[in-house]
């Protein structure tokens, strides 16, 4: 049974992940391998706020949400400028420096040797400890930011988006500002990306720079495209199935050495596949173009 | 000065691999995410070479014949299919990012995920006027630039050479004057995946190598690449040797985890305010929205 | 109550007030491209309530003005002044750096648009995942809904918002005939009705002066009437200023609406008014191809002509002898489709041996697009495409060529970076010859004028049983073209099959 609240767990974390990269991605059109790093941003600060500041959980994630939101802006502003691939590999540069200062400011993050005794999260003095409540927590939490997302992609600004999507051009000469809009949409899937390693950070109570590396960008960028883009469907979909298919392999009895290489293996196979043969994913609507 | 000449090899090395990356990019308009699976794989057919008794020359060899021909594989299987459907360049790139993960985990399955060595025992060093240099910064260094030197003779006299530029140029007009695009573009990968392999045994033999080293050398050669200047050939060389130079300064004179930033500042740098790089024509630039 | 009467100079009977304002004035633009200088000193004063049409060649540099109005593009040299609404707007080029620093003062597409100038697209350009009626609410201004926290904090004032916007969307569109198509996607309508649904978007947005860059072509004579009636209702009802950029063949139907023509030649801008331009009309042409048929076709020859589906002509002239000279090239029932539109739809035609044939069609109808798939430059979708007998489908452009076809693209595609002597390496033997370049020969592609890329170009043609010439005398100087004329009449003599794609005169 705990072992079924801890996948619950992993579940919601990837959830948000991958809607707010869905967000980007799939309706923003915004293709980047950045996100592991605003993950990362996101845990760090939330841990670092935790247990320096010695704040509850909700600030911190409230204030780990702000500063991923600003540090957006190093890949929103080149957006604006740079068509598709070579935002890519802007974003790829992005997701570099972020690994290397996390990795190398041994001040602030301790590098290597990450952090340890994340608490786990309070509300007002009443502790999430057991695997029941944190798995409760996390899922309200994913509701509330799933329920959010669905509501601004209904809206006029979700519309915009989609435009900005399909022809950025014909947007601006209708008058639309999409660079705004742009700025807009990676503040708020960097802030959703803070978020669930804010809810990372307080699971597993240690965190080191390896878990945010360029890979787990990849591994994320791959449960979206795996799953679909330009729907709310898709990303349910891609999450489900990276919290499968560890599962699946364990089954196979693959050992645990080559577990991990496995798995990211299927990922990559995975990616081809569906760049070959279905960019919109296994249940997306939208097509990469 | 001697951070200076340490900059400059590194800078040399590293412009054996930016070649490579830019002559798929020249040649193709791909970013070729991939080439890090040469450049992490190739020592290790060497190692497997040399441990098996072949002796170095052959060893050589056969890793090269070996870079060259996954190169060309890797082309004919991944992105000339893509190229036949129309596929956007967003959509090459997710394909190249999906390869370099899954094969980049294939070797670190066979061969595990730990540094190696090419070479037992400590690097005989010359110095002269207070600098040390090892045997292999020298040897690498001379052999990037016999390797230049070929290779640029080879462009700009021989007839294939102008077709290379050529097809850097307008590879549509080119097939409208009766060459085989395919056959040319062969060349292009295979001929990226021997500078590639060249560049993987010179670092292997001075620092060692590791499966996951590839993507840091692409990020350096993409970065290099584009300051170089789209369409050309010795813009990304001297592009490679301009980094190697500022990041071994900016490591010593502050530390190493600014390195990555110098590589990100510059590359953002260039983008913005000259996109199309010290050598490349200012026309149309595609970089831009 | 207005009124509208033909006189010399422009004065109609409206508001005299109206009439003279002047909402748009351009000073002195200069634009160059690589070294070709494309609009040379450009000077206007747009009133409100014109109706401009701005002719000129392909290649005369109509979409850089174009673009230049409509923010997408910045001029190197001159000024423009917009009066749109009450403030003065005035941009000024070249741009001092510190400018450029102020992320509001750029100029951009978004930033002209705000200041009341709109643009239909040539290819129209809709969000093709969106409905009809989504595509035209989406365009209603200053929406509380586009910020996304109001959107997420005070729904119900965005949705009584979005209710409203609906609302006026949804009767305009029914205005325009389009009440059943509200809630259908973008490609299930017509040609005719997407165009309109594009002019309704970008008055919805708030458009003052409407650019609208060849809103007629590909459409059927019942398209053109819809889409210039409701021009005309914009003009007169709605206050609307218009410049439409249209191509020779339907300019008589502009013509019927415009007050004023522009004409772009050479860089410069005339500008006159509609009735002394009707009583003069310009030849567009440099030479007359179809006396060059004639001359082809020689005593005993004939010239014969077929019309093609929309508006696109196939001349062919058959010199005496060749009645029944083999087929060299055939396509069969070619369809074509660029996205949810069908650009060509079952398309045949035939070229014979010693015979050249004329094919004429406006902007937009795919003459490019058919010469690109007969040479596996664009893939084929549908049809069939014969050379010298046998099916060429499944061969790449390269096998082509050697088969014995022969492309000389529009848009010069030389060699930017490779030298002249360079190009002359390249292929393998030529069948033409311009005598004497001015320019010598190490000098480099992208610097010659576009009359000297179009020559090497046509040098560079490889040895071809048949040739297909996009638009080949563009650009050439007077004294070329007569060279080229008795090159061609040369090569069909010799027994080559010739096709020279144009404009339509």
């Amino acid at each position: 049974m705990n072992y079924l609240l801890h996948l619950l767990i992993y579940l919601d974390i990837y959830l948000i992940v991958a809607m707010s990269l869905n967000l980007l991605i799939g309706y923003g059109g915004l293709l980047q391998v950045a996100h592991a790093a605003y993950y990362g941003i996101g845990a760090y600060a939330a841990a670092l706020i935790m247990l320096k500041l010695g704040w509850g959980f909700l600030p911190a994630i409230g204030l780990a949400m702000v500063v991923a939101g600003i540090l957006s802006l190093a890949v929103s502003i080149p957006a604006w400028r740079f068509r598709g691939d070579y935002f890519v590999m802007v974003s790829l540069a992005v997701q570099s420096v972020a690994y290397s200062l996390l990795y190398n400011w041994i001040d602030l993050t301790n590098g290597p040797f990450g952090l340890t005794g994340i608490p786990r999260p309070s509300i007002f003095g009443y502790k999430f400890d057991s695997m029941r409540t944190i798995a409760l927590f996390s899922s309200i939490i994913t509701g509330i930011c799933i329920l959010g997302m669905v509501l601004i992609l209904r809206s006029p600004w979700g519309r915009l988006l989609k435009a900005m999507r399909d022809d950025e051009l014909a947007a601006r000469s209708l008058g639309k500002n999409t660079r705004l809009v742009k700025l807009q949409t990676f503040m708020i899937a960097s802030a959703l990306a803070a978020v669930a390693g804010s809810l990372y950070a307080a699971y597993v109570s240690y965190i080191d720079p390896t878990s945010f590396t360029l890979d787990e960008s990849i591994l994320m960028l791959s449960m979206v495209i795996v799953g679909g883009t330009g729907n709310i469907r898709g990303p349910l979909v891609g999450a489900f199935i990276l919290i499968a298919i560890p599962e699946a392999l364990r089954f196979v009895q693959i050992p645990d050495a080559v577990a991990a290489n496995v798995r990211l293996m299927v990922y990559g196979l995975l990616l081809i596949i569906m760049a070959h043969f279905r960019p919109q994913g296994l249940a997306g609507t939208y097509r990469i173009q | 000065m001697q951070i200076l000449l340490n900059g400059i090899i590194q800078g040399l090395l590293l412009a054996l691999v930016g070649l490579g990356f830019a002559l798929v990019y020249n040649a193709t308009g791909i970013f070729h995410v991939a080439q890090g699976v040469i450049y992490a794989g190739a020592p290790f057919i060497l190692l497997a070479c040399i441990q098996s008794g072949l002796g170095w020359p052959v060893g050589v060899f056969i890793s090269l014949m070996f870079a060259a021909s996954i190169s060309c594989l890797y082309e004919v299987g991944n992105h000339w299919p893509l190229q036949k459907k129309e596929a956007s360049k967003e959509i090459h790139l997710i394909a190249s990012l999906g390869a370099y993960i899954a094969l980049v985990q294939l070797i670190a399955i066979i061969w595990g995920n730990e540094t190696r060595v090419l070479r037992s025992g400590v690097d005989t060093t010359f110095s002269f006027s207070g600098i040390i240099l090892t045997h292999s910064q020298l040897l690498g260094g001379a052999i990037a630039l016999v390797v230049f030197a070929a290779f640029l003779f080879w462009l700009w006299r021989t007839d294939i050479g102008l077709r290379l530029r050529a097809l850097a140029d307008n590879p549509i007009q080119l097939s409208l004057m009766g060459y085989d695009i395919r056959l040319l573009r062969l060349a292009v990968f295979g001929l990226s995946g021997l500078l590639t392999a060249v560049a993987a045994f010179l670092m292997a033999l001075d620092i060692g190598f590791d499966p996951h080293s590839g993507l840091q050398m692409i990020l350096l050669a993409m970065v290099a690449t584009i300051i170089g200047g789209r369409g050309s050939f010795l813009g990304p060389i001297l592009g490679a040797i301009l980094l190697g130079i500022l990041r071994s300064q900016i490591g010593w004179f502050t530390s190493a985890r600014w390195e990555e930033a110098v590589t990100f500042f510059l590359l953002v740098l260039f983008l913005f305010f000259r996109p199309q790089g010290i050598f490349g024509r200012a026309g149309r630039l595609e970089a831009q929205t | 109550m207005l009124t509208r009467t033909a006189v010399d100079d422009m004065t109609t009977i409206r508001d005299a007030k109206e009439l003279n304002s002047v909402i748009l004035s351009a000073r002195g633009l200069h634009k160059t491209f690589g070294g070709q200088v494309v609009l040379r000193n450009v000077n206007f004063n747009l009133r409100k309530g014109e109706v401009v049409l701005l002719q000129g060649e392909n290649g005369s540099g109509k979409t850089t003005l174009l673009n230049i109005l409509t923010g997408n593009l910045e001029p190197d040299v001159g000024e423009l002044h917009l009066s749109v609404n009450s403030t003065q707007e005035v941009f000024r080029w070249p741009r001092r750096w510190w400018q450029n620093l102020n992320p509001f003062d750029h100029f951009t597409p978004e930033r002209i648009a705000w200041e009341g100038v709109g643009r239909v697209w040539q290819d129209i350009r809709l969000f093709s995942t969106m409905t009809v009626l989504d595509n035209v609410v989406l365009s209603s201004p200053r929406q509380a809904g586009e910020n996304p926290i109001i959107a997420l904090l005070r729904l119900g004032r965005v949705n009584k918002e979005e209710l409203y916007n609906q609302e006026q969307a949804s009767k305009w569109l029914n205005g325009l005939g389009l009440g059943d198509r509200l809630h259908s996607s973008c490609d299930k309508i017509s040609l005719g009705q997407m165009k309109r649904v594009a002019i309704a978007r970008a008055v919805q947005a708030g458009a003052k002066i409407l650019f609208l860059d060849e809103p007629l072509s590909g459409l059927d004579g019942i398209g053109v009437a819809e889409v210039m009636r409701y021009l005309d209702t914009l003009v007169h009802t709605n206050g609307l200023t218009v410049v439409i950029v249209e191509h020779v063949f339907n300019i008589p139907r502009v013509l019927d609406l415009a007050t004023t023509v522009w004409t772009l030649a050479d860089g410069h801008l005339t500008v006159e008014s509609k009735d002394k331009v009707w009583r003069n009309p310009k030849i567009t042409t440099v030479f007359n191809p179809y006396d060059w048929l004639k001359e082809v076709a020689g005593p005993g020859g004939k010239v014969e002509t077929q019309e093609l589906k929309q508006g696109a002509r196939l001349t062919s002239a058959i010199p005496s002898g060749t009645e029944n000279a083999p087929v060299v090239l055939e396509v069969k029932d070619l369809v074509v489709r660029r996205g949810y539109r069908t650009v060509l739809d079952g398309l045949s035609l035939k070229l014979h041996r010693g015979q050249l044939t004329l094919l004429e069609a406006p902007n937009g109808w795919g003459k490019s697009t058919l010469l690109d798939i007969i040479t596996d430059v664009l893939p084929l979708q549908s049809g069939n495409i014969i050379l010298n007998g046998e099916s060429i489908n499944s061969l790449s452009t390269d096998k082509r060529v050697r088969r014995g076809l022969g492309y000389l693209r529009s848009r010069k595609p030389v060699f930017g970076s490779l030298t002249i002597s360079e190009h002359k390496r390249l292929p393998e033997g030529s069948n033409f010859i311009f005598s004497g370049h001015s320019q010598d020969g190490d000098t480099k592609a992208n610097l010659l004028s576009g009359g000297q890329r179009q020559k090497l170009l046509i040098e560079m043609l490889p040895d071809a049983s048949v040739y297909l010439l996009d638009e080949p005398f563009i650009g050439l100087d007077a004294g070329s073209i007569p060279l080229l004329l008795k090159e061609l009449s040369r090569l069909i003599a010799e027994g080559k099959a010739i096709m020279v794609v144009m404009p339509e005169s």
